[in-house]
């Protein structure tokens, strides 16, 4: 296929794509992202091809792998269009039955395979359909409505979902009214700060450099947590580039020619790979390069991989990087908006930023701005994780509670424990305590209780974690993630790292709390980026919410969580224990003793706390005291 | 071996331009064909980019992606993000710490296994996760562990050869990978079925 010269070619091109997707025939969707790639989605998709193949009397069905639907949990997922039947876990336990089984019964049968449906834990009962299944029917999908519909790599798929229309709207508009659209949108930067995109590409814009123009996607997700950058880069590449273009075109048409890069993390090697592959292809169309779609505006990306630092998320660190530099960030004026990569004005915004300005575009700012809260527009996605029965990938409008997303979307907590705190914002954010599960979540919210939107990264914690070992976690990481270039992030933190781990340990000193508190506030105060002034947030947080954790440690020497090794004990419940004598020969301090077949006994005196006991035992006879 | 890697910097450098902004991506390939950063080879880069070879140093030395000595042919990632740590992934680093031997960072003395702990490779849903090579093993328990490097250690004796073989022990079927020598989709994008064009297509 030729470049396309016009927008007429780009919509009967759509127009012949969709006419030859024949929308009553049945397709079967495979997730392929990482998540179900690694239980065996792809082999699943090629059982489901064989086993297609040799299908009589032939039935036309289209096979595809998509990005991730979400439901990451219960991978791999297959999904049966329509109407949309949603099975889960496929080929865990037998991949060639599992095929079988849906090709004869779904695709040939007309019904469903029952042992494959999702169940609703509370009810008891299977639900067939992807959107009835709580977790998906409660999410609002706006960033991610293509991700597990489309193929990423596939450029005709996304032009039949309507794809690169946005683009082509756009250029026939003045880049003014398009950076208003984006304004009256409230589309803030989805990165972490929030900071308004409209109003971040009007000051780029207004530059007084007018020789060049550069935008940035910034891929580099470092939070540990979160992973909804990754997903969509892999499962929806083309929705980038096109956003990424519209941002370039309103940001430098008419004044300089622009350039774009994405910034991707060298951890993940398959997103660099589908990036790559989608410029390939929106170029070889005429979507992107020389003279877009027939216009005169040229726009070419492109992909700089990451070298393994957190601190190049910060937007001038980030730049230092792409300029081959040690990625350490700068002072700010000049923000990169007057002087950013190689000295030009630059404007960086995240993944998912720039996934929502095509559906802004195509939908108006009106209808984005009627969604979410009065300060924080339209959705986030949040990658669900930690102690939660659903993990997944998810997407609400913003002001949704933390309690809908913990227990009606997330399933609540496995094991018929107790929600403990919910983690947002990485080692940036915080941990917010079970009472405030009712709080709304958009910036300013999150910010009153200490912690932060950040990317996106929402980890749930249940009573078996012990939030001091959380607190020495995250510093452990900003210890070994800051640049250095700052005295109180580089020695401030490792300070406080080394107080948390000695409380750990049960080496706390009475004053040690207080001068944690002490700590935070020099090195959030006296540190240049993001990194250093966020640090100290889930130290300060878990201070704020379980003070009374921190004391137990210091003063007591007990971890209440019974996480933190030696300050907890071990006990042999005497009618579960069989006498086997598994733990008495893995014990190296010799600390059990007792005859074979009779109850054995845990010296507390002897008993170094290790664990080996409680690991090895078969009959789950040893408790932590 | 050295010398043939030596000449295909060479490729490398020529393919690059010659500026610093092409440093990190030059260094990356570089990597990929020694396996680490020989000093030689960075001696090189620096001359040819015109950049001091001490800003070289600085740069190979700040990003955790670089290695300044020879690693393994299998590189081990225990996950360490905040959904691993908290569903266990510690006692899953210290398991495959003891099963290899080494620290994270280090490298067996048979050149076999590096391990490294990485911060999060976002697959918080299959947590805790350890990578060997670029395969992804989710749901991973110390218990796991000490068999999965077991069972490749004891095939490797028996026939000479690391990871060209069936698994003979029972473990989950996602962990079989382990025993493939190369990752079954490193590096290529995502692959269709065969027959994938012939179904979307043809009406069958």
């Amino acid at each position: 296929m030729g470049k396309l010269t016009s927008v007429e070619e780009l919509a009967s091109l759509r127009a012949k794509i969709q006419s030859s997707q024949d929308s009553n025939r049945m397709r079967i969707t495979v997730c392929g992202d990482t998540g179900c790639r690694a239980n065996g989605s792809i082999e699943v998709a090629r059982e489901l091809a064989r086993e297609l193949a040799k299908c009589r009397p032939q039935t036309a069905v289209e096979l595809k792998i998509s990005g991730c639907p979400g439901f990451c949990q219960k991978g791999p997922v297959v999904l049966v269009h329509p109407p949309g039947i949603f099975y889960r876990e496929v080929g865990r336990e037998n991949r060639r039955r599992d095929a079988y089984d849906i090709i004869d019964k779904t695709v040939i049968g007309g019904g469903v395979v029952e042992r494959l449906l999702y169940t609703d834990p509370h009810t008891k009962k299977t639900i067939a359909n992807y959107d009835d299944v709580p977790f998906r029917a409660r999410q609002m999908r706006i960033a991610l409505q293509n991700n597990g519909r489309v193929n990423p790599d596939s450029i005709e798929d996304y032009i039949a979902v309507g794809g690169y229309a946005a683009l082509a709207r756009v250029l026939t508009m003045d880049p003014e009214e398009v950076i208003d659209q984006v304004k009256r949108s409230g589309l803030r930067g989805r990165g972490g700060a929030g900071f308004p995109t409209g109003v971040k590409w009007a000051l780029c814009r207004k530059a007084e450099d007018r020789s060049m123009r550069y935008v940035i996607c910034n891929g580099d997700e470092g939070d540990p947590g979160a992973f909804m950058d990754r997903s969509l880069m892999e499962g929806d590449p083309h929705s980038l580039v096109e956003g990424l273009t519209i941002g370039a075109y309103a940001i430098a048409r008419g004044i300089c020619p622009a350039e774009g890069h994405f910034y991707i993390r060298a951890e993940y090697p398959f997103a660099v790979q589908t990036i790559r592959c989608a410029l390939k292809q929106a170029e070889n169309m005429g979507l992107l390069g020389d003279n877009i779609i027939g216009t005169d505006f040229s726009f070419h990306v492109r992909v700089k991989e990451g070298a393994g630092a957190f601190v190049c998320g910060e937007e001038t660190a980030l730049i230092a990087s792409i300029e081959g530099r040690r990625g350490m960030p700068r002072t700010r004026p000049p923000f990169p908006a007057q002087s950013g990569l190689w000295g030009k004005p630059t404007n960086i915004n995240n993944v998912e930023t720039w996934a929502n300005i095509p559906r802004i575009i195509n939908n108006g700012p009106e209808w984005y701005a009627g969604i979410g809260t009065e300060k924080s527009k339209g959705t986030k996605v949040f990658s669900l994780a930690g102690k939660v029965r659903n993990c997944g990938l998810i997407e609400v409008p913003m002001g949704t509670t933390l309690r809908e997303i913990v227990f009606d979307i997330g399933g609540g907590i496995p094991d018929g424990k107790e929600v403990k705190a919910v983690q947002t914002g990485g080692p940036s954010g915080g941990c917010i305590p079970a009472e405030l599960l009712d709080l709304p979540v958009d910036y300013e919210k999150l910010a009153e209780a200490g912690s932060i939107m950040g990317s996106g990264g929402l980890v749930v914690l249940d009573e078996e974690t012990c939030m001091v070992d959380i607190a020495r976690y995250f510093l452990e990481f900003t210890r070994s993630e800051s640049c250095g270039k700052c005295n109180p992030c580089r020695l401030g933190i490792r300070q406080m790292h080394r107080i948390v781990e000695d409380i750990c340990a049960g080496k706390g000193r009475p004053g040690d709390i207080e001068l944690l508190e002490e700590l935070a506030v020099a090195v959030k105060k006296g540190s240049l980026c993001g990194l250093g002034q966020t640090a100290p947030n889930p130290v300060l947080t878990t201070i704020k919410y379980f003070r009374d954790e921190y004391e137990e440690h210091v003063l007591r020497r007990r971890c209440p969580a019974k996480k933190c090794p030696g300050l907890f004990g071990y006990e042999i419940n005497e009618e579960t224990c069989k006498g086997c004598g598994l733990c008495l020969k893995h014990c190296p301090a010799g600390a059990v003793t007792g005859e074979l077949k009779q109850p054995h006994v845990i010296d507390t005196e002897k008993c170094t706390g290790c664990g080996a006991c409680f690991e090895k035992c078969a009959f789950k006879a040893i408790r932590k005291v | 071996m050295h010398r043939e890697c030596l000449r295909q910097l060479d490729d490398i450098l020529s393919r690059h331009d010659k500026n610093r902004s092409a440093l990190i991506p030059v260094i990356q390939e570089a990597q990929e064909l020694f396996g680490y950063l020989p000093r030689e080879a960075l001696l090189k880069v620096a001359a040819h980019l015109g950049v001091p070879a001490s800003a070289v140093y600085g740069v190979a030395t700040f990003y955790a992606q670089f290695y300044l000595t020879p690693r393994g042919r299998h590189r081990v990632k225990v996950c360490q993000g905040t959904a691993c740590h908290v569903r266990g992934g510690r006692s899953v680093l210290e398991a495959v710490k003891k099963q290899l031997g080494v620290g994270p960072g280090e490298t067996t003395p048979d050149q076999k296994f590096t391990l490294e702990r990485v911060a999060c490779v976002g697959s918080c849903s299959l947590a805790p996760v350890v990578l060997v090579d670029e395969k992804i093993l989710g749901g991973m328990t110390p218990d796991k562990v000490s068999r999965l490097t077991k069972a490749s250690t004891v095939k490797e004796r028996m026939r000479g050869r690391a990871f060209k073989i069936k698994m003979v022990f029972k473990i989950p079927a996602a962990h079989t990978a382990l025993f493939k020598e190369t990752p079954a989709h490193a590096g290529k994008p995502m692959p269709q079925p065969a027959f994938y064009s012939a179904i979307g297509q043809k009406q069958l």
